[in-house]
Formats: structure tokens, sequence, C-alpha cells
């Protein structure tokens, strides 16, 4: 199958909005509200929390908070402590920071980040582990979370107790699952399963550019 | 009600590096726009992010919040259109009205012949 078909290509799994397991976005934002702009989103890995925190900012910003977005990777980024630094010295006032990957942080940057962030309006972090922040929300996968999504992105096309071992394979991890899924596809001669429409109206990648 | 269409010559989507297109645009929206940009861009999709180019901006500046225009383009030679089992890399033309973000997407192929080029083993 051509990557451009396949139904786990990264920009089609990018699609895939955060499901809530339990409580609902009203329940997150007032929770936010309460605890003066600042907690956890906590989960383990492939559990939906960037995810989570990419429809967060986007509902912040409607509601007219500014945000500054940053991703904490040590590993893929080494300069991005430099960069999370800058940022944060040079945020407005006003603007709520939403740091990913805040697990990464050492005790020493952690604590340098509270100092340099102490005015802020709001400070929303991901973390693996509760305990930097009060938790807002914590994150975790199910089997049936798993096959609705794929059945979104291609109906049909797994049985579910192919998935249910897939799911315990990679331990609820739906990043590692839904790659391996491409895989799984890619090798496949068929290209029946959700293509996309060539009649279909498109809009424009580079709208937002 | 916003749109905005994208019509290539005789709807022609194949064309061969380097080809010259007519490209004819019609939009309807709502209010008048700031602009309006014609971007030919190219895209990558597969098990790894996007990576994306704009070759070229073809900018008309207040157009009336109706309207059409006919434009002639000479496609960019490269890269080719092609797909694999990892990635795949796509042309495209899009028209974005400047603000609001109304947009349009017409894929097109530039590869020789017109023909996307297949990474695929057909063996495996």
């Amino acid at each position: 199958m051509k990557a451009r078909d396949n139904p786990f290509r990264v920009d089609r799994v990018l699609t895939l909005r955060y499901r809530f397991l339990t409580g609902s976005w009203d329940e997150l934002l007032n929770r936010i509200d309460r605890q003066a702009g600042r907690g956890a989103i906590v989960g383990p890995h492939g559990s939906g929390k960037t995810t989570l925190m990419d429809e967060l900012a986007k509902r912040l910003s409607r509601r007219g908070t500014p945000v500054h977005r940053c991703r904490f990777n040590l590993t893929d980024h080494p300069a991005t402590w430099t960069n999370l630094r800058t940022a944060t010295r040079d945020l407005p006032d006003e603007a709520m920071l939403l740091l990913d990957g805040a697990e990464q942080l050492g005790p020493l940057q952690w604590r340098w980040l509270m100092w340099w962030t102490r005015h802020l309006p709001g400070l929303v972090i991901t973390t693996h582990r509760p305990g930097r922040l009060p938790t807002l929300i914590d994150c975790h996968t199910t089997p049936d979370l798993f096959c609705d999504l794929v059945e979104q992105l291609a109906p049909g096309t797994f049985p579910p107790e192919e998935l249910q071992t897939l799911y315990e394979h990679h331990a609820g991890n739906l990043r590692l699952c839904l790659r391996e899924l491409y895989d799984r596809m890619a090798v496949r001669d068929d290209d029946t399963t959700a293509k996309r429409s060539p009649a279909a109206a498109l809009p424009a990648i580079t709208r937002d550019a | 009600m916003n749109s905005i269409t994208i019509e290539t010559a005789a709807g022609q989507t194949q064309f061969a590096p380097g080809a010259e297109t007519d490209v004819y645009l019609d939009w309807q929206l709502d209010e008048d726009p700031e602009a309006i940009e014609l971007r030919v861009v190219w895209n990558t999709h597969g098990k790894g992010d996007m990576d994306l180019g704009v070759a070229e901006t073809v900018r008309i500046d207040f157009p009336a919040a109706s309207g059409n225009r006919q434009m002639t383009l000479t496609l960019p030679r490269a890269p080719y259109t092609f797909s694999g089992r990892l990635v795949s890399l796509q042309w495209g033309l899009e028209c974005v009205a400047l603000p609001s973000g109304t947009s349009a997407r017409k894929e097109i192929t530039i590869a020789p012949e017109g023909q996307e080029v297949q990474l695929l083993q057909p063996d495996s």
C-alpha cells in the first residue's frame, strides 16, 4: 500500500481528537481556573497527553488567553532547554505556558521554571507521573478506546481480537499501536481501505501558514 | 457561503516537470479578503511527520469578495511526485483567502510523463 493511502499515516492519525473517558472539556477548563491556571496532564506514553494539550491550546486561545506552547524533548532536541529558557523569559505577562514533557526537566530546571513563570496566569504541563503540579486529568487508554479509534481510521479492517492483542503487546501505548498498524497496512497489496476520495473538497495544508 | 475552486486547463492534473499550465481560480466569500494566495506546494504523507514546501506563491491583493482570476504557472522541476510504503510525496495547488483561511486544494502530479514514481516492489 502506498504511504499516501495508508489510513494510519501520521497526518491522518493527527486528525483524531482526544476522547475523555471520564470528565469533559468544561470540567477540565473549570479545574484549570480553580487551580489558578496551573496543573498537570498526567499519563503514560501514548495515552493522549499531547493530543489533549494541542486541543487545550486551541480552546484557551479561543477564550482569548495568549498561549505559548513548548515541547520539551531532551533526547531528540537538546536545544529545547535553551529554547524554553529564552521563551519563558520573553513571555508576555498575560500568557499561559503549556509545556509538554515536563518530566524531562531536572530538579534545578524545574525550580528555575517555577520561579520564572510565577507571575504568569497559567502553567500547564504534561508529565508521566503526578507530583510536580496538581493533577488536572489522568490520561489513560482502554482496549475499547483503541478499537474505536482504529474503526474511525480504517473501518472494518482489523478484528477486535487482533487489536486487543496489539493493545496488550504495547501495554496500552496507542502511539505504538497505531504505528504498528501503519506497518501492517503498508505491506498489504490491497488499497481498498480508507482511501482519500479524490472528488472530495480538500482544504489547503498551508492555510494556517 | 465561503467557497473557493481551483481548476486547471482541461482538468489536467498530471504534469511533466517544468510544465506550463493555466490555472483558473473562482471564489465566493462573505467578506472582502485582504488577499488571495495561490500556492504551489509539496508535502509528504507517511509514517513520519509531514514535510512541506512552498515552491511558488502568487498573491492577489485586496480582491473583491466574489471573483475569478486566470493565471499561467510554470510548475517546478522537482521533487517528483512519488509513492513508497514509508512515504509519499504529493504536489498540490492551494488557494487560501487571507486572513479568514478559507481554502481549497487541488492535488496534482509532477513527474516524468506525468506519472507518479512508484517505489513499491511489485513482488513483495
